[in-house]
């Protein structure tokens, strides 16, 4: 009877002060959480990711499910990911907020989605400091996401069938008749042809790709992993808009292809953010610094460019200008339009 | 008890046990179309409006979808396009399923199995197959002619107008292979016995008696494959598009794959599909009006036999492997090469120092590959027998009943067909984020996706058999007292095998493919195969990819082999 009173009172000291011992690790807010900038960040967030047992990244880069296995792998977690178009992605979490649905904890996305996510106040600033690491433009001045990976349009050539030596050094070089029949680009570059154009000068650029498609005919290919697939495959001799990451990919695996830069090279961001209704914010904020930092690793081994100045790149020796995200949106009516009229509709 | 034709809703026949049965199905199969179908109408009035903020009404959807004269460019490719796609598909579909159903052709056993391999390659394989096969720089149809003749002359061109009716319509003659067999198989051949004892010629008997018998299922199958050919992605993106090709669906897609998502655009693009289908649907209700002429399964013995060719069964054979040689071995080949590969690349003696089964190994090793395998296979079996049993009651209630608003039924049930897969996930999704009850983020919301997705097709199979059976044999059965849901699981359910069987299949590989709404409503724990095919596209690896092809053909293959062997046993067997 005695050990039974006492177990119970055990019991309900222990139940009693469960919450006390809860608000210690809880009370923060995901804001808090997020920037917290304490010596042991880190320690506080594992420990709170430990207790949250539960991550889930929404996103739409390829690699980022090798990042959260070997994440889940270091800190013992299981972290689960959805995957899916970008567009997809943005609608599922805009269907979900406005039902209240709270399920996401962190999103890699094209950095312009997550500057909407931004501007529709979804996302909230994690203090990492793995910021510090960032190229300039890989953090904006809100701070409310921070860039992991950097796509830089380039060419690519088939190396059977086209010397080194006869690449085009300019977009005027491709005029030459030997080109025909042999040029193409991916069908939603919109962003790479209005940041050209603007370069170049809109009624200079828009007549030499005018000229371009008369001359000598550009293909236009869905995909630029199929557009890369297509060069490594001899079907298109010569693309003009892959990532830069495609080449070096196929390469790898044996195929013919090498990556070629025709200047003026651009540039768009991929970037994390972190949901301020997050469900996990400890385990949120573990990732999104295990992204900025060894997540770079990971993205550096599979040749992709990164964000963090910490690592060396394939491209870095290579001048390329961003196109930032603020830009992208200001002028995407106006560039996917022109690039639909000026390419897709006469591509041959 | 009141004869089956006389069913009506009306109170003074008392309460009959087969509402109890039908209206459930009634009520599921209205909220499934409705969903999506309101949804749709009400986007195409709003403007896309950015994230968070709500839309506001406008007519500026339709009128950028319908103002310009581009708008008909598209429209007119779309027709030929489809046009083309469908009749070609139809014929070689129909004849197939015709010299296998209705003719002594010998080896018939592999045919079934083999005709439908061209639906379960993903369309992306397929097409990129016929690109190594048929592209004037790489193809290997044309790099061998120009080797044996010696010139630089394109034989085939690919990327064109005919090299995507040709794909397409190849891709899609499983399609018709599938409906038809089913019409052919629910066929008394009395009539057709008859006109050969009379001297008719073979040819004659198939246009005369054959076609005309079997014209509802001539008609929903061209439906069908019409729209699906109107609705077709994957062809007009990998071959008209290089070209500057473009077609209706060109433009719903990229209204929609862009953020903010133009919905709205999208949707006031669906809506002339709406009307199109509603048409076919229509045309095809007035058909069922005539339904008696079309029954030839009576009370009388009916033993399904086939016409003896003579010495023409060699020839059917030798169409037969022509097909099978164009369609089938050929893409498959250039899949199973490529799966050997490491990159793509057109079949020489260089690239065959390269084979290795390393993307074998990547496909079984894939994360949550199992998983996902499973999952794809027991929703395609759920929804494909939901999907059929569902809509076998719907038909009885429109074909057999002068219920009101049996057409409205009819309708509701088939216009999903033509809502974009985006459009009707994003409905179930915004539907069910609003009123579900826990089914949000759980397997169960896919079911219901692929159910309302596949419905339509349900529909025309179940439509265009029961048409063939005639009503006496349920008349009799409630005659000698048999009770609505006896006859219905005892006469007609067996009689409608040929078809329910032929639409359950398809609507399992159909479900196994289903990408468009799968990629919405999946979460983490549900995730199907053609989200890990989409995966790999998007990544580039389609070596991998073209390894997963060649494993769908072969489990896919084992299993209608299997599916054959035991309707054979069990089946009507000919005497």
């Amino acid at each position: 009877m005695k050990r039974k009173f006492l177990k119970s009172l055990a019991a309900t000291v222990l139940l009693a002060n469960l919450p006390l011992l809860a608000s210690a690790q809880g009370s923060r807010t995901v804001a808090q959480i997020a920037a917290y900038e304490g010596a042991d960040r880190q320690t506080m967030l594992l420990d709170g990711a430990k207790k949250e047992g539960d991550l889930m990244v929404y996103y739409s880069h390829p690699i980022v499910q090798v990042m959260v296995d070997a994440f889940n792998k270091k800190y013992g977690l299981k972290g689960k990911t959805w995957r899916g178009g970008s567009e997809a992605g943005m609608q599922r979490i805009m269907a979900e907020h406005k039902a209240g649905k709270f399920d996401w904890d962190v999103v890699l996305n094209p950095a312009h989605d997550c500057e909407l996510l931004a501007r529709d106040k979804l996302v909230v600033e994690v203090r990492s400091p793995h910021h510090a690491d960032l190229i300039e433009k890989g953090l904006p001045a809100h701070r409310q996401w921070a860039t992991f990976n950097v796509d830089v349009f380039t060419a690519a050539h088939n190396t059977k069938l086209l010397k080194k030596e006869d690449l085009p050094k300019s977009y005027e070089d491709l005029l030459d008749p030997k080109w025909k029949g042999k040029l193409a680009v991916e069908a939603n570059d919109h962003a790479w042809y209005g940041a050209l154009l603007a370069e170049m000068g809109e009624e200079r650029g828009s007549k030499l790709f005018e000229k371009l498609i008369v001359t000598n005919g550009l293909s236009v290919r869905k995909g630029h992993s199929l557009l890369a697939g297509m060069v490594a495959a001899g079907e298109v001799p010569l693309a003009l808009t892959v990532y830069s990451w495609n080449a070096p990919q196929l390469k790898r695996k044996g195929a013919p292809i090498e990556t070629h830069f025709i200047q003026p090279l651009f540039a768009i961001m991929s970037a994390v953010a972190m949901s301020n209704k997050a469900p996990h914010p400890h385990a949120a904020a573990l990732f999104y610094d295990f992204v900025l930092s060894e997540g770079q690793k990971i993205m550096i081994d599979a040749d992709y460019v990164v964000g963090s100045k910490k690592f060396e790149t394939h491209m870095r020796n290579i001048p390329y200008k961003i196109i930032e995200p603020t830009e992208f949106l200001k002028h995407q009516d106006k560039w996917f339009k022109g690039y639909d009229e000026a390419i897709i509709k006469k591509a041959r | 008890m009141s004869p089956v034709p006389a069913a009506r809703w009306s109170l003074t026949e008392g309460f009959s046990f087969k509402w109890v049965v039908m209206l459930p199905c009634v009520v599921v199969v209205a909220l499934l179309a409705l969903v999506p179908l309101v949804f749709l109408l009400w986007q195409s009035f709003l403007t896309s409006g950015s994230g968070l903020t709500a839309g506001t009404f406008t007519l500026e959807n339709y009128a950028s979808a319908y103002g310009g004269a581009e708008t008909i460019r598209l429209m007119v490719n779309s027709l030929v396009f489809a046009a083309g796609t469908s009749l070609l598909a139809f014929v070689v579909g129909g004849s197939l399923a015709w010299m296998n159903e209705r003719t002594n052709t010998p080896c018939k056993m592999l045919f079934f199995s083999l005709s439908i391999v061209p639906l379960v390659i993903p369309g992306i394989m397929f097409t990129i197959a016929w690109i190594l096969i048929g592209s004037p720089k790489i193809g290997i149809l044309n790099t061998l002619l120009q080797g044996l003749f010696s010139t630089d002359r394109v034989f085939f061109d690919v990327y064109s107008m005919y090299g995507m009716i040709w794909v397409d319509g190849l891709h899609y003659s499983p399609i018709a292979f599938l409906m038809m067999t089913a019409a052919f198989r629910s066929m008394d051949p009395s009539l057709e016995e008859s006109a050969l004892m009379s001297g008719a010629s073979v040819w004659r008997i198939a246009k005369d008696i054959t076609f005309k018998l079997t014209w509802p299922a001539v008609f929903a199958t061209l439906l069908i494959l019409f729209i699906r050919a109107i609705e077709s992605f994957e062809v007009p993106a990998l071959l008209g598009l290089p070209v500057g090709l473009h077609v209706f669906t060109s433009a719903i897609y990229q209204a929609i794959h862009q953020y903010p998502s133009k919905t709205g655009l999208a949707s006031a693009y669906a809506t002339v599909l709406l009307l199109i289908a509603a048409g076919g649907i229509y045309f095809q209700s007035r058909i069922s009006r005539n339904g008696k002429r079309y029954a030839t399964v009576t009370g009388k013995g009916f033993r399904p036999r086939t016409i003896d060719l003579g010495r023409w069964k060699y020839l059917t054979l030798a169409v037969f492997l022509c097909y099978f040689a164009l369609v089938v071995v050929l893409p498959f080949l250039v899949l199973l090469w490529s799966s050997f590969q490491s990159f793509y690349s057109a079949p020489s003696t260089e690239a065959l120092k390269n084979m290795s089964l390393d993307s074998y190994r990547f496909i079984l090793g894939y994360p949550n590959f199992s998983r996902a395998a499973w999952n794809s296979v027991m929703l395609a079996l759920a929804s494909a027998t939901i999907v059929m049993l569902l809509t076998s009651v719907i038909c009885w209630i429109v074909i057999r009943t002068r219920t009101p608003g049996r057409e409205v039924l009819d309708q509701l049930a088939s216009l999903p067909l033509v809502i974009p897969g985006i459009v009707l996930g994003l409905a179930l999704m915004i539907f069910f984020l609003n009123y579900g009850v826990g089914i949000y983020g759980t397997i169960w919301i896919l079911l219901i996706a692929y159910v309302a997705r596949f419905m339509p097709y349900g529909m025309r199979y179940n439509t265009t058999s029961m048409l063939q059976i005639h009503k006496e044999l349920e008349e009799s059965a409630e005659m000698t007292g048999s009770s609505w849901l006896r006859t219905f699981w005892h006469i007609l359910l067996p009689l409608l095998k040929p078809g329910l069987l032929a639409g359950w299949l398809f609507v399992v590989i159909v479900s196994m493919r289903e990408l468009s709404s799968s990629i919405l409503l999946y979460s983490p724990g549900n995730e199907v195969l053609s989200i890990v095919v989409w995966e790999l596209w998007e990544a580039g690896q389609f070596v991998e990819l073209s390894a997963l092809g060649v494993m769908f053909i072969g489990v896919l293959f084992v299993l209608t082999m299997v599916a054959q062997i035991l309707s054979k046993r069990f089946g009507i067997k000919e005497t």
